[in-house]
C-alpha cells in the first residue's frame, strides 16, 4: 500500500514538472551562445559575449545603432567643449533596477575605476582610458571628462556599463545576486550552462523588454546547438551555426527563419613582414591577384559575405573604395617571376616556394584555408595549412612565430583601428600588429588621424591610411562577413546589429 | 582487512604526488597563457606582466609546484584563474551530474548487458546468441561523438521524444547514458556470457542440475552467482572510466559536468583548475579502484586481501 | 600450452577454415591494408583536386561516395585515410606494446623494488585523464601523426606491460625457468629466449582488440581538435567533418562511420577468435 502511495505521488510530482516546465516557457525567450561570458562585471568585459551581456544588463552613456552609429543611451547628449573636453548629459529618468536613480556620481566612479593605480585586479580595459585626466560629475546630470590630448574617437570608448558608485570601487563582482544595474534586464541567475534575466522593472531609458525572461544557454558542440534549435529548446541563434546549414534551410526547415544583415568586421589573410619571402611587395601582391574570393563566398560562406578591399567595411562612413586586387594568375604569375622566385617547373608538382598558413582547428576556418591553400597552388605556392588550437595559436600569433595566418577583425567602432593594426608602437603583444609592419609616414598619419577632430577632416586622413595599406598590402583583405541569425518561426521583431549585439531581444516577442 | 584499507590509502600518497607533478609541469609546457584569456584581445603588455606577477606565474615552475604541494597538503586547492572561485567549490558542482550521469550510464549497461550475456550464454551457439554477440560488437565500434548525436536526431528531433540537451527532469538523463552505457552493455554481456559458460561446465553446476532444479533456477541461484566476480572487476574499472571519460559524452549533451570543466579549464589554461581536477579524478580513480578490490570479498568470501 | 607442437597446428588450421569470425575480419583487414597500399593507384582522383563548386555533393557517377566539406572526393579521401588511420592504428600499438612489454617484464622479473616502483608508474598513468595528456603532447609537438601516436600510447602502453608483468610472474615458476636462474644464467638472455616466447600469445591477442580501441581513441581525438592535422585526414576526422552536416550530407557521416565499424568490428573479432584458439583457458576480462 505504501509502496502504491509512494508512485503515485511520484507520478504526480513528475506531472506538474513536465506541466511547470511548459508553463515557464510562455512567457521566454531562450538564445544560445558558444562560449559563457568570462565575466559578469561591465568594468572587465572585454570577450564579446561579455559585452553582449554587459549590453542587455547594464546601461553605458552610449550605444551602437543597427548600423554601428553612436547613439546615446544613458547620455541624452553630448558635447566636446574643447578637443579635451567632453560634456556628457545624462538622461534623469534613468534607475537601476534597485529603484534608485543613476547619476553623475556613478558614472563618475565607474570610470574613475580605470585610473585606480593598485587594483587587485587591473582590467583590461582601462587601455581605452589612459587618455582621461580626471572625470567630474559638475551637477546630478553632467559628467565632463578631461583628456590629456585630443582624441576624436573617445567617444565610442564611453560603452562601460554603468555601476553604482559603491559598487564601481569595489573588487570584481562575480555574485549576481550583488548585482546592479540600470540596462533592460536585470540578472536572475548565472549557472555554468545558462544564464537567466528578468525583465528590469525600473528600466526607463528605453522600450521595456517584451518578454519576461531572456535565457541565455551556452551550447558548445555546434550540432547540439543546432539541434536544440530545432526541437524549439532554444528560440534564436546569432552567427554560430555552420553556414552549410544556412544554405537550404528553407528547404529542409520550415519551422526555422534566416536572417542576415551587414556587419562590422573584416577577414584578412595576414603576413608576417619579417619573413624573408612573403616581407616582399610582389609576392603578397600575387597572392592578392591569386585568391578568389568570389569563388569562397559562393561555396563555403554560402554567400554570407562581400570581398573586402579595405580594413573598414564599405558601409562604414571612413571607407575608401582603393587599391583592389582583381582575380588574375598570369599577373600573379609575372609578379612572382619579377620577385626571383621562378616556378622550377611550370605546371608541374615542384613549387617555387613553401608557406606554413597558421589557422584554428574551427571547421569553417580550416576550410576555408585548404581552399586558399589550394588557390594559391595554381601560381606554384606550396602551402602547408597548420591548425592549431586557439591558444597555442594565440601564442605564436603573438609570438610572431608565424608566416601567414588568417584571422578578423570584429565590432570596430572607428578607424583608429588601422592604429591597433599596423602602427609600429602596436607590435603584439602590445597592440595588434602581429606582422610587425611599420611605415614611419604611416605612423604619423595615424596618429594625426586620432587626434583630428571633425568627420572631413579625418576622412581625407583615413583616405591617405587606406591608399597606402591597400598600396603596402600588410594583410590581403578577404571579406565582410555578413551577420545572420536562425530563429524559430515563433519569433518576431528580432533584428540583427550590425556589431553581433543583441539589443533588438527587448522588442522580440515569442508567439 | 582495516589494516589492508589504511595501507591501500597509504599507498595512494605516491600516485596522487606522481600525477600532480606531472600535471603540474605538463600544463605549464602547453604554449599559450591566461593571462591572455583574462584580459582579452586588448591588454598592453605592462598589464599581462602585472597580472601574471599578481597571479604568480612569472615565479620558476619548481617553485609554482613546492608552493602547490604544500596548498594541497593544507587541504586547499586554490582559486581558479578564470572563474575566480576556489576549485573545490567548482569541482563540487560540478560532481554531482557526472555522478549522476554514470550512474545511469551504468545502470543501462546493467540492465541491458547483463540480461543479454545471460541468454546467449544458456542458449550458446544459437542464432540468438550469434545476433546479440554481433551486435554488442559493433556497438563497441561507435564513438560516443557519433552516437549522441545520432541518438538525438532520432529521438529527439524525429520523433520529439526526449530533450537535446537539458539536465532538467529524468527524461533528459536517457540519451546521454545510453550515449555512454552502449559500450559498456556490449563488453558486460560479452563478459556475463563467457563468466557463465566457465562456469557452466563446472562440478557444482552438474550437481545442482542433476538435483533436477531447472535449467533457469541453476544459472540464476548457482552460476550467475560464481560469475559475478569478474564481473565486478570490470565495472568497478569502467566505472572509473565513465567518471573521468565523460569528457566526449558531456561535450554533445552540453552536459554541466566535470568532464566539461576540465575542457573548458584546458582551453582556459586555467592552471589551478587543471591541476585540481586532475588530482581528484585521480584520486577517485584510485578509490574506485580500491572499493573494487573490497566488493571482491563480498562476493567471493574465498578471497582474502592482503 | 603443453600439447605437442603438431597436434597444435593442426587445430590451428582447423580453426581457421571453420570460424566465421576468421574469414570476415580477415577479409576486412586484408582489404583495407590493400586500400591502404595501394591507394595512389585505387583513387580516382589526386588529393590535391578540389573542387569547391561541389562541396557537400551526394554520390554519384564522378563521385561515387559523393564530395566532402572541402571540395575532395570522399572515395578518394577515405583510401588515403586508410593510410593514416592505419598508420596511427598500428604505430601506437606497436610503441605501446615495445614499452609495455619491456617494462613488464622488467617488472615482472625483477620483482621487489622495481616491480613496485614501475608498477606505481603504471598507476599513476592509469589514473591520468589521458586527454589532458593529448593536448600537452598536441600542443608542445603540433597536431601531427607522430603526437597522436605518442599522445595514446603514452597511457596505453601501461596495459601491455600488466599483461606482459603477469604472463612473466606466471612463467618464472616453471620448472626450465626456474633451473635457469637458479644456474645463473644471463637474465636478458633468459627473458629473450625462455620468456617472450612463452607470452606472446596474450600480448598478440591484446594488439588486436588495442588497434581496435585506438582507432575509436584517435576519432574522438579528432571530435576535441586534438586529432593530426598532417597528412590525409583518418577516418576519424572525416567522421567528425561529416558530423556537422549530419543531415545536409549524411554520406559525410555514413561512409567513414561504416568504415571505422567495420574495421573495429573485425579486428574485434578477430581477437576473439585469436583469443579462443590460441588460448582458450585465459581469461577473457582482456
Amino acid at each position: 500500500m505504501r509502496q502504491r502511495i509512494f508512485l503515485c505521488v511520484a507520478i504526480l510530482a513528475l506531472i506538474a514538472c513536465t506541466k511547470n516546465k511548459t508553463a515557464q516557457k510562455q512567457n521566454h525567450i531562450t538564445i544560445a551562445w558558444d562560449a559563457a561570458p568570462r565575466t559578469i562585471d561591465p568594468r572587465y568585459a572585454v570577450d564579446a559575449n561579455s559585452q553582449y551581456l554587459e549590453d542587455l544588463v547594464h546601461c553605458a552613456l552610449i550605444d551602437f545603432d543597427q548600423d554601428g552609429k553612436t547613439v546615446g543611451d544613458l547620455a541624452k547628449d553630448w558635447k566636446w567643449k574643447s578637443p579635451t573636453e567632453l560634456h556628457v548629459f545624462l538622461k534623469p529618468e534613468a534607475k537601476f533596477n534597485k529603484g534608485q536613480f543613476v547619476t553623475s556620481v556613478d558614472v563618475k566612479s565607474t570610470y574613475d575605476f580605470f585610473q585606480l593605480k593598485d587594483v587587485k585586479e587591473p582590467s583590461a580595459r582601462s587601455g581605452a582610458f589612459t587618455n582621461v585626466k580626471k572625470v567630474e560629475a559638475v551637477d546630478a546630470q553632467t559628467v565632463i571628462f578631461h583628456l590629456a590630448e585630443p582624441d576624436s574617437t573617445f567617444v565610442t570608448n564611453l560603452v562601460v556599463g554603468i555601476l553604482p558608485s559603491k559598487l564601481a570601487s569595489g573588487p570584481m563582482l562575480a555574485d549576481p545576486a550583488l548585482s546592479i544595474s540600470c540596462g533592460p534586464y536585470e540578472l536572475n541567475s548565472v549557472q555554468t550552462q545558462r544564464i537567466r534575466l528578468k525583465s528590469n522593472t525600473n528600466y526607463s531609458i528605453d522600450t521595456a523588454p517584451k518578454m519576461d525572461q531572456l535565457v541565455i544557454e551556452i551550447v558548445k558542440d555546434e550540432t547540439t546547438r543546432f539541434a536544440k534549435l530545432r526541437k524549439g529548446e532554444v528560440d534564436i541563434i546569432q552567427n554560430s551555426i555552420s553556414r552549410d546549414k544556412v544554405a537550404d534551410i528553407s528547404k529542409r526547415q520550415p519551422e526555422l527563419v534566416v536572417l542576415r544583415r551587414a556587419g562590422l568586421n573584416t577577414s584578412y589573410l595576414g603576413f608576417n613582414m619579417t619573413d624573408p619571402i612573403l616581407g616582399k611587395l610582389e609576392v603578397r601582391q600575387a597572392i592578392a591577384h591569386a585568391i578568389d574570393r568570389q569563388e569562397i563566398i559562393k561555396y563555403i560562406l554560402q554567400g554570407l559575405a562581400i570581398p573586402a578591399s579595405s580594413l573598414l567595411p564599405p558601409n562604414d562612413p571612413f571607407f575608401k573604395k582603393s587599391h583592389h586586387y582583381d582575380l588574375d594568375l598570369a599577373m600573379s604569375q609575372k609578379l612572382l617571376d619579377q620577385a626571383g622566385f621562378k616556378d622550377p617547373d611550370g605546371d608541374g608538382p615542384k613549387s617555387r616556394f613553401n608557406i606554413e598558413y597558421k589557422t584554428t582547428t574551427d571547421l569553417t576556418a580550416l576550410t576555408i584555408a585548404k581552399a586558399i591553400a589550394a588557390q594559391l597552388s595554381k601560381i606554384g605556392i606550396a602551402v602547408k595549412v597548420q591548425p592549431l588550437d586557439w591558444g597555442k595559436f594565440k601564442a605564436d600569433v603573438d609570438q610572431g612565430n608565424i608566416q601567414m595566418w588568417s584571422l578578423s577583425w570584429i565590432g570596430f567602432k572607428d578607424p583608429d583601428i588601422f592604429r591597433y593594426a599596423f602602427s609600429t608602437e602596436s607590435f603584439a603583444p602590445n597592440g595588434g600588429n602581429r606582422g610587425r609592419y611599420s611605415n614611419k609616414t604611416l605612423d604619423k598619419l595615424l596618429e594625426k588621424g586620432r587626434r583630428v577632430v571633425g568627420l572631413e577632416d579625418r576622412k581625407k586622413i583615413y583616405d591617405e591610411i587606406q591608399d597606402m595599406v591597400g598600396k603596402e598590402l600588410p594583410y590581403v583583405f578577404l571579406w565582410h562577413q555578413e551577420n545572420f541569425a536562425i530563429t524559430s518561426n515563433k519569433i518576431t521583431n528580432f533584428k540583427l546589429f550590425a556589431d553581433g549585439r543583441y539589443s533588438s531581444l527587448k522588442e522580440t516577442v515569442r508567439q | 582487512m582495516i589494516e589492508y584499507i589504511l595501507r591501500r590509502i597509504f599507498a595512494l600518497i605516491p600516485v596522487a604526488f606522481g600525477v600532480v607533478t606531472i600535471v603540474g609541469l605538463l600544463i605549464h609546457i602547453i604554449p599559450g597563457d591566461p593571462v591572455d584569456q583574462i584580459l582579452g584581445d586588448y591588454a598592453t603588455a605592462v598589464q599581462k606582466t602585472e597580472l601574471r606577477t599578481s597571479l604568480g606565474l612569472d615565479r620558476p615552475i619548481t617553485t609554482q609546484l613546492t608552493d602547490y604541494y604544500k596548498q594541497v597538503l593544507r587541504g586547499d586547492l586554490g582559486n581558479s584563474i578564470i572563474l575566480k572561485e576556489p576549485v573545490t567549490k567548482l569541482i563540487a558542482e560540478r560532481v554531482m551530474p557526472t555522478v549522476e550521469l554514470a550512474f545511469a550510464a551504468m545502470m543501462v549497461a546493467l540492465l541491458i548487458g547483463i540480461p543479454l550475456g545471460l541468454f546467449s550464454a544458456v542458449k550458446a551457439g544459437s542464432l540468438f546468441d550469434a545476433g546479440a554477440m554481433t551486435i554488442a560488437m559493433l556497438a563497441v565500434s561507435i564513438p560516443n561523438f557519433w552516437l549522441g548525436p545520432m541518438l538525438i536526431l532520432l529521438f529527439s528531433i524525429h520523433f520529439g521524444w526526449l530533450p537535446v540537451s537539458d539536465r532538467e527532469g529524468w527524461d533528459s538523463y536517457i540519451l546521454p547514458a545510453f550515449t555512454m552505457g552502449t559500450a559498456l552493455a556490449s563488453i558486460l554481456s560479452r563478459m556475463t556470457r563467457n563468466s557463465i559458460l566457465e562456469n557452466l561446465n563446472e562440478d557444482y553446476v552438474r550437481t545442482a542440475r542433476a538435483k533436477g532444479n531447472p535449467e533457469w533456477i541453476v544459472v540464476c541461484k548457482h552460476v550467475l552467482r560464481n560469475a559475478a566476480l569478474p564481473l565486478v572487476t570490470i565495472i568497478g574499472l569502467q566505472f572509473g572510466v565513465l567518471l573521468s571519460g565523460a569528457i566526449v559524452t558531456e561535450k554533445v549533451f552540453n552536459w554541466p559536468g566535470l568532464g566539461s570543466l576540465l575542457l573548458n579549464a584546458i582551453e582556459n589554461r586555467d592552471y589551478p583548475l587543471v591541476q585540481g581536477m586532475v588530482l581528484v579524478l585521480s584520486a577517485s580513480y584510485l578509490v574506485v579502484n580500491l572499493l573494487t578490490d573490497l566488493s571482491y570479498a563480498l562476493v567471493d568470501p574465498r578471497i582474502k586481501l592482503k | 600450452m603443453s600439447e605437442p607442437k603438431s597436434k597444435k597446428n593442426t587445430r590451428w588450421k582447423l580453426s581457421l577454415l571453420k570460424d566465421p569470425r576468421i574469414s570476415f575480419g580477415m577479409f576486412v583487414v586484408i582489404f583495407v591494408v590493400f586500400c591502404a597500399i595501394f591507394a595512389p593507384l585505387l583513387a580516382p582522383y589526386k588529393v590535391s583536386n578540389v573542387d569547391m563548386s561541389l562541396r557537400l555533393a551526394p554520390p554519384s557517377a564522378a563521385h561515387w561516395l559523393g564530395v566532402d566539406t572541402n571540395g575532395s572526393d570522399v572515395l578518394t579521401s577515405m583510401l588515403y585515410g586508410s593510410r593514416t588511420t592505419l598508420f596511427v592504428a598500428v604505430m601506437t600499438v606497436l610503441l605501446s606494446l615495445i614499452l609495455g612489454v619491456t617494462i613488464g617484464t622488467v617488472a615482472g622479473y625483477a620483482g621487489k623494488w622495481t616491480d613496485s616502483f614501475l608498477m606505481r608508474i603504471v598507476d599513476i598513468l592509469m589514473a591520468f585523464p589521458g586527454i589532458l595528456l593529448a593536448l600537452t603532447l598536441v600542443s608542445v609537438l603540433g597536431p601531427s601523426l607522430w603526437s597522436v601516436i605518442i599522445a595514446i600510447s603514452a597511457t596505453g602502453w601501461t596495459s601491455a606491460a600488466r599483461i606482459a608483468r603477469a604472463q612473466v610472474m606466471s612463467v618464472k615458476e616453471r620448472d626450465h625457468v626456474m633451473a635457469t636462474r637458479a644456474l645463473g644464467g644471463n637474465p636478458l638472455r633468459l627473458i629473450r629466449v625462455h620468456i617472450l616466447p612463452l607470452i606472446w600469445t596474450p600480448i598478440v591477442v591484446h594488439a588486436t582488440f588495442a588497434i581496435s580501441g585506438v582507432i575509436i581513441v584517435e576519432a574522438s581525438l579528432s571530435f576535441l581538435g586534438l586529432g593530426p592535422q598532417d597528412g590525409a585526414p583518418t577516418w576519424g576526422a572525416l567522421l567528425n567533418q561529416g558530423r556537422s552536416v549530419l543531415e545536409e550530407a549524411p554520406h559525410l557521416s555514413i561512409v567513414p562511420g561504416l568504415a571505422i565499424m567495420a574495421v573495429v568490428l573485425s579486428l574485434n573479432f578477430l581477437g576473439d577468435a585469436l583469443r579462443d584458439i590460441l588460448d582458450p583457458h585465459s581469461d577473457s576480462s582482456r
